[in-house]
């Protein structure tokens, strides 16, 4: 039925209906080939899924060490590190912040890279965490929240060793308690790292231009959904036609923005990608990656990684001073297609570090901030 | 799922209901989505105190796919020394409350459900204040601002489009539709049976066709930019299940009231409506909201 279809594509697990245990103990014969990763791994869906609970749940934080490289360049939105020191001092201190934090694997979206190049994995998870530590964000609040995150990995002979890591922190603020702003004065204070800003600043310049992300892999990908994808970028993104979003979504699909933005249905989804450009309206977008997989016997599942650039235009009246400086996002989104068309969106950005890189860009003068 | 519903609610097993969830299946309720079996359990556990030990004194199941709406109407056997005091009739009518599964049959994956708090408040005897203290903080949720109005685009969900309709059904439920979404209200007469019986949220008996239309009329007079967008629909037999919401301006700002209508059709007429909002829940979340105030 479609070309551009890997070994075992639909026979990889498939998370949806299936429960924690049955998860944490798959039966069956191997599904992928998996060079190079350990033997209890079936496929990369499991290999995800279970390395997560067992750091994450389990709180075995040193398996970090086992399952990420000696050097994984990890990018957030607010930061760079490439050291395994780093990924394990993170986990703790937001296990710290957050003791209870569960991680709810909602699916993982997965490209197969190439012998030589392992497997890429878009895994996105709802987290249910109550602040009961000091945390990035400031001191306790007591207060339990919902958040969102996107990790998309390249997966190499059974380590991680590059991430992409997108959260909705604005939206888990706003359950905190938290105002966005203030908290992005705050996070503004710590200086960027070095190799953060050089990666930033090139990536600036990369999506201002118009190129492609370097990294690129020549394993094929349906092209069908590829080309939805890129359709999706072009139509909400770059060529702001609105009035085209109804040859992309149905009637009563609902997409899951960040700061807890939700939208049923046409007239709210085109409202939302206004009111996100009207904050940079030369926004360009670049589709950075895409992986396709199928969902259940229903569809099929997009995971999009993309970037955007363009010059900031505040909506609120407290980040007035900061219009005309460089605007970046990097964000991931996935995206159900059934019969052709978007169900379901889940689109994941930190909405908090941007304001921040803004604020960071003003008072430290940090390279070239104006368009 | 109603056995598992129904041992969960009026019995209080709570085992049962977990056996039926995943790790990752949602809850949605009083404008709060709730993941975990931490905040899960506490969803019976807070039923139960509220209303206490219920009889069922009506049930009802629609099916299709993988979607399952169950609605029990339930009446709490209350003490004789916690009887509410007031004569009012409300007092004496079950609490509706609704379940929306997304379910394989084996589990669940998500719940969208709706319990008339109100009348919950009404039956069990507690203020309005004191019943939402008991409930969740609403989840932060943004209401997008947006154009409400199609502009001959076509992009309106009907329940002819969203339901994969056709002939006569098609044609009955888009009517029904039009009376919600646009106050078509003269279409009240052509698809309601005479004798049909209306639920409404804040109504103090089960209404008639011309309490539907006052309703309705009264809705629109206090709102501006109303725009009703149908989330899901199914249908089974006889009986139509529409999870639906309206958005609209109150006094310059943005509200959402999320419902869920259950119709049953006879002889091509509606003889049954219950259509169910929460609206303490409602009270919660928009303080300054007076759409469902007496």
């Amino acid at each position: 039925m479609y070309q551009d279809k890997p070994e075992c594509w639909d026979k990889v697990t498939q998370v949806y209906w299936k429960n924690l245990p049955e998860l944490l103990t798959p039966k069956g014969p191997k599904i992928q080939k998996l060079p190079g990763f350990d033997d209890e791994f079936i496929d990369i869906v499991d290999y995800i899924i279970r390395i997560t609970h067992k750091i994450w749940e389990q709180k075995n934080i040193g398996y970090c060490h086992d399952y990420y490289g000696d050097i994984c360049p990890v990018h957030t939105l607010s930061s760079y590190s490439d050291d395994i020191s780093t990924v394990v001092n993170n986990t703790l201190q937001t296990l710290a912040a957050f003791p209870d934090r569960t991680l709810i694997g909602e699916n993982v979206i997965w490209r197969d890279l190439g012998a030589t190049a392992g497997y890429y994995s878009s895994h996105r998870i709802t987290s249910i965490m109550t602040n009961t530590g000091p945390s990035e964000f400031g001191e306790v609040t007591g207060k339990t929240g919902r958040v969102t995150t996107i990790a998309d990995c390249i997966c190499y002979e059974n380590k991680i060793i590059y991430e992409w890591l997108m959260r909705d922190n604005s939206f888990l603020l706003k359950q905190l308690g938290l105002d966005i702003i203030d908290t992005a004065h705050q996070m503004a204070n710590a200086p960027a790292s070095s190799q953060f800003l050089t990666w930033r600043a090139a990536e600036i310049t990369r999506i201002k231009a118009k190129q492609p992300s370097q990294q690129q892999w020549p394993t094929p990908v349906n092209s069908e959904l590829t080309h939805l994808a890129n359709r999706w970028i072009a139509t909400c993104f770059n060529d702001k036609n609105y009035g085209l979003i109804n040859q992309l979504y149905h009637l009563n699909a609902k997409i899951q923005w960040p700061g807890g933005v939700e939208g049923i249905g046409i007239p709210a989804i085109r409202g939302i990608f206004i009111q996100c450009l009207a904050q940079c309206p030369n926004a360009y977008v670049t589709a950075d990656h895409i992986a396709v997989v199928p969902f259940e016997d229903k569809g099929f599942d997009i995971a999009i990684r993309w970037c955007l650039a363009g010059t900031f235009i505040a909506k609120d009246p407290r980040l007035e001073v900061y219009s005309g400086q460089i605007y970046f996002l990097l964000a991931a989104t996935h995206l159900r297609v059934i019969d052709g068309k978007i169900m379901n969106e889940w689109t994941v950005f930190d909405e908090v570090a941007a304001y921040a890189n803004l604020i960071r860009d003003f008072n430290y003068g940090s390279g070239d901030i104006t368009c | 799922m109603l056995t598992t519903l129904t041992k969960a609610f009026i019995q209080g097993d709570w085992a049962e209901l977990q056996s039926k969830l995943l790790h990752s299946t949602s809850w949605t309720q009083h404008h709060a989505t709730m993941y975990g079996t931490d905040q899960l359990r506490r969803i019976p556990i807070a039923w139960l105190k509220l209303a206490g030990k219920c009889s069922i004194e009506h049930s009802l199941v629609i099916n299709q796919g993988q979607q399952q709406v169950i609605q029990f109407d339930l009446t709490p056997q209350l003490p004789q020394s916690s009887q509410p005091t007031q004569s009012s009739q409300a007092n004496h009518q079950s609490i509706p409350y609704i379940f929306w599964l997304e379910t394989n049959g084996k589990v669940i994956k998500s719940v969208d459900a709706i319990l008339d708090t109100r009348q919950l408040a009404l039956a069990t005897n507690h203020t309005p204040a004191e019943l939402a203290q008991n409930l969740p903080q609403p989840d932060p949720l943004v209401l997008p601002a947006y154009d409400q109005q199609d502009h001959l685009q076509g992009d309106l969900a009907t329940p002819e489009n969203i339901g994969g309709l056709t002939g006569d059904l098609a044609h009955l439920l888009n009517t029904w539709w039009r009376i919600w979404s646009i106050g078509q209200l003269s279409e009240i007469t052509a698809i309601y049976a005479e004798n049909a019986t209306i639920s409404l949220p804040a109504a103090d008996s089960k209404d008639s066709r011309l309490s539907l239309f006052h309703y309705i009329s009264n809705q629109y007079s206090a709102l501006t930019r109303i725009f009703c967008q149908i989330e899901k629909l199914i249908s089974d037999t006889n009986q139509v299940a529409i999870k639906w919401h309206l958005d609209a301006d109150e006094q310059g700002s943005g509200i959402r009231v999320p419902f869920i209508t259950i119709l049953t059709i006879e002889d091509g007429k509606i003889i049954a409506d219950n259509t169910c909002c929460d609206i303490i829940a409602h009270g919660k979340r928009f303080t300054n909201s007076k759409l469902f105030t007496d």
